[in-house]
C-alpha cells in the first residue's frame, strides 16, 4: 500500500499542518542536497526502521559568517542524502534530521581537531539537546577523516565519546561515503571486509579503514548490526 | 629530482604521497609517512606553499607530512610562511600553528610568537597552544607581558601555555596559579564507585611512550611504570615524570614547578596514545598544588599534596565542568609507584547546542 507525505508526517515526524517535502520529510532546512532525493523512497524508509541524525555545525553564526560556510550546510546535506541511500540498501533509515550548532564565539580549537582525544573532548563538551544521533561537522582532521567509537552510546549524558566527528575538507562524496561509515561505527560496526564496503578495509593494519568513493557496499549482517542498535527506532 | 607538480600532475604522486596528501584519503599513519624519501619530502615542501596546489591535494595533509617526515628548522620556516600568509584560510593558518608545535626548534618559536594576538582567533589559541609546547625562554618572557586576551578560549590558553613553559622549565615565579576550588560535598549525586588505577603492562607502556615522544620536549617519562585509568569506554593512561621514580626525585615536586605527569588516551582503533592532559605541580607554601589541565587549557582536577620523606601524598577533586564526570582521587606516591582509592560519581549534563537561526520551525 502507497505511503503517504501526510501519514509520514503525522505519524512518524510528530508534524501537523503544511508539509514541505525537503523541509520536512527529508530535514534539508538550508535548501536541497544537489543530488537527486526520491520522495517514495524516504517516505518508505522513514517508516521503517531508522534512527534521527542530529547534524551539529561546529563554528556557526546564523549569517554564516562564522567558519562553518553555506556550501559547508550543503555538503553536509548531500552527506546526509548520501548516508541515506547507502543504508537503505539493508532498510535502514534516517528518518528526522536535527540541525545545531556550536557557537562561532565558542568553538575555541574545534574547527580543526588535531587527533582521537580532540574529538573526544568536543563530544563532551557539546552535545544536542534531541534524540539523534550527534553528528560534528569540523573543517578538518589531521590523523584522519572522522572519528567515532564503535557501538556509541545512545544516553548522551555519558562520559567519552558520545557522538561521531566528521571532516568537511573533502569531495562531497567523500563526504557522504565517510559521514556512513562513521555513524556506521557509532551504529556497531567495525572495519568493514574490502574496500568497496563502505566500513572499508584496514589492509596494513594501521588501525586505519581505507575507504573511498567507492566504498558504496553494506552486507545484510551489517544492517542487522545497525538495525539493533540502541538508536535505531522500530516503523511508525 | 623531483619533478614540478601542476593540476594535472597529482595522477602522477606515488602511491604514499597519493595516500598522504589527496583529500579522499583518510590518513597515513607516522610510520609510514617516515618513509617518504628526499624526493617526496621536496615535492612536500613545495606542495605546502604552492598558492594554485593540484586538483584533489590537500595542504593540511601536506603539512601534517612534511611535520611528520622533516621536523626540522627547515619546515618551522615553511609553516612560519603559511601562517603569516594573512591572506590564507585560517584553517590552514591553524594547522600550521598546530604543526609548528610538534618541531621543538627556534625558528617555530619566533614564527609562532609573531601570531599570539592573530587577528583569527582559531589561529591566536593555536599559535598560542603550540607555544606550550616548544616555547622556551624567549617565549615565557612574550608571553608573561603580553595583556590578557579579551576572547576566553584564548585567554584560558594562554594562561595555560604559559603555566605549561614555566613548569616545563621548572621555573618559579609568574603569577600564583588559580585555584578554581571545588565543593565536592556538593558535586553531585548518585552512587559513588570506586575508581579503577591498574599499572600497565610492559609492552602497552613502551608503545605508549614511543607514541608520546618528542610531544613534551624537556618533559620525560618514566619508563618503567604508567597506569591505566578506565573511567568510560576509553582508556586513558597516567604517565609519570621521570624524576619522580628516581631515588629522591619525590623531592623535587616541592622545589619548583614541574610537569608531574601525562594522561594519554588510548586511540582503541589506531591502539596509539595520544596526549590529553597534563598534572602540573607547584609548590605552595609547605604543600604543592597539583592541577589537571586539558591542553586548550580547561582544567579538569585539583587539590594538594604534602611531601614528607620518601612519599607524597595527595587528594585531588575534579573541577565542576559540563559534561564532565566527578572524582575524588587520594592517594600516595612512593619510589615504588602509586597507590590511589577514588570515588567517580555520575558525569554533569554536557552543553547543549542551540539549533540554528534557519532551521526554527
Amino acid at each position: 500500500m502507497p505511503v503517504s507525505m501526510r501519514q509520514v508526517a503525522s505519524g512518524c515526524l510528530g508534524r501537523s499542518g503544511s508539509v514541505s517535502m525537503r523541509r520536512h520529510v527529508f530535514g534539508y532546512v538550508y535548501g536541497p542536497p544537489n543530488r537527486p532525493y526520491a520522495l517514495k523512497l524516504q517516505l518508505e524508509r522513514a517508516k521503517g526502521r531508522a534512527f534521527n541524525f542530529s547534524a551539529i555545525l561546529v563554528g556557526h553564526r546564523d549569517d554564516f559568517s562564522g567558519t562553518i560556510s553555506r556550501a559547508d550546510v550543503t555538503r553536509i546535506t548531500y552527506a546526509i542524502q548520501r548516508t541515506r541511500e547507502l543504508y537503505a540498501q539493508v532498510n535502514l533509515g534516517i528518518r528526522k534530521v536535527y540541525w545545531t550548532y556550536v557557537p562561532e564565539d565558542e568553538v575555541g580549537n574545534y574547527t580543526t581537531i588535531t587527533d582521537a582525544a580532540e574529538a573526544r573532548d568536543l563530544t563532551e563538551d557539546w552535545s544536542a539537546d534531541n534524540d539523534g544521533i550527534d553528528v560534528f561537522f569540523v573543517q578538518s582532521i589531521l590523523n584522519a577523516g572522522g572519528w567515532s567509537v564503535q557501538s556509541g552510546p545512545c544516553d548522551k549524558g555519558e562520559k567519552g565519546f558520545s557522538g561521531a566527528v566528521i571532516e568537511l575538507s573533502g569531495s562531497d562524496d567523500f563526504t557522504g561515503v565517510l559521514t556512513a561509515h562513521e555513524v556506521g561505527h557509532y551504529l556497531g560496526l567495525g572495519t568493514g571486509p574490502n574496500s568497496t564496503n563502505v566500513m572499508g578495509v584496514d589492509s596494513n593494519n594501521d588501525g586505519i579503514d581505507e575507504i573511498s568513493t567507492a566504498s558504496v557496499n553494506l552486507t545484510s549482517s551489517q544492517g542487522s548490526t545497525m538495525r539493533s542498535h540502541c538508536s535505531t527506532r522500530g516503523p511508525c | 629530482m623531483a619533478q614540478e607538480t601542476s593540476p594535472s600532475a597529482a595522477a602522477e604522486l606515488s602511491p604514499l604521497m597519493k595516500r598522504a596528501v589527496l583529500d579522499d584519503s583518510r590518513w597515513t599513519s607516522p610510520e609510514a609517512l617516515r618513509r617518504l624519501d628526499s624526493q617526496e619530502l621536496e615535492v612536500l615542501r613545495r606542495l605546502a606553499v604552492q598558492p594554485d596546489p593540484p586538483a584533489g591535494v590537500r595542504q593540511d595533509k601536506v603539512i601534517t607530512a612534511l611535520v611528520e617526515r622533516a621536523p626540522d628548522a627547515a619546515t618551522a620556516r615553511t609553516l612560519g610562511g603559511i601562517l603569516d600568509g594573512a591572506a590564507l584560510p585560517a584553517a590552514l593558518r591553524a594547522v600550521a600553528a598546530v604543526g609548528l608545535g610538534r618541531i621543538p626548534v627556534a625558528a617555530a618559536e619566533t614564527a609562532l610568537l609573531a601570531h599570539v594576538a592573530d587577528k583569527e582567533a582559531s589561529v591566536a589559541q593555536r599559535a598560542v597552544q603550540s607555544l606550550g609546547y616548544v616555547g622556551g625562554t624567549k617565549a615565557l618572557a612574550q608571553l608573561e607581558s603580553m595583556p590578557p586576551p579579551a576572547d576566553p578560549n584564548l585567554r584560558r590558553q594562554w594562561e595555560f601555555s604559559t603555566r605549561l613553559i614555566r613548569h616545563r622549565l621548572r621555573r618559579r615565579g609568574g603569577p600564583p596559579a588559580r585555584v578554581e576550588g571545588t565543593n565536592w560535598d556538593a558535586a553531585g549525586h548518585g552512587e559513588p564507585r570506586a575508581l579503577p588505577l591498574e599499572r600497565i603492562g610492559p609492552e602497552r607502556l613502551e608503545s605508549a611512550l614511543r607514541d608520546l615522544h618528542g610531544r613534551l620536549p624537556g618533559v620525560e617519562l618514566a619508563a618503567d611504570i604508567g597506569y591505566c585509568i578506565g573511567v568510560d569506554r576509553s582508556l586513558q593512561y597516567l604517565l609519570l615524570a621521570r624524576t619522580l621514580s628516581a631515588r629522591d626525585g619525590l623531592r623535587s615536586l616541592a622545589e619548583a614547578p614541574m610537569v608531574a605527569a601525562v594522561v594519554a588516551m588510548w586511540e582503541p582503533r589506531t591502539g596509539r596514545a595520544v596526549m590529553h592532559h597534563v598534572v602540573l605541580t607547584e609548590p605552595v607554601g609547605d604543600a604543592v598544588l597539583v592541577q589537571g589541565f586539558r591542553l586548550d587549557g580547561a582544567r579538569t582536577f585539583e587539590g594538594y599534596a604534602a611531601v614528607g620523606g620518601d612519599a607524597a601524598s595527595f587528594t585531588v577533586v575534579s573541577v565542576d565542568r559540563d559534561g564532565q564526570c566527578r572524582y575524588r582521587v587520594a592517594g600516595e606516591l612512593t619510589r615504588q609507584g602509586l597507590t590511589a582509592t577514588g570515588e567517580l560519581r555520575p558525569r554533569r549534563s554536557p552543553r547543549r547546542t542551540e539549533p540554528p537561526g534557519d532551521s526554527r520551525d
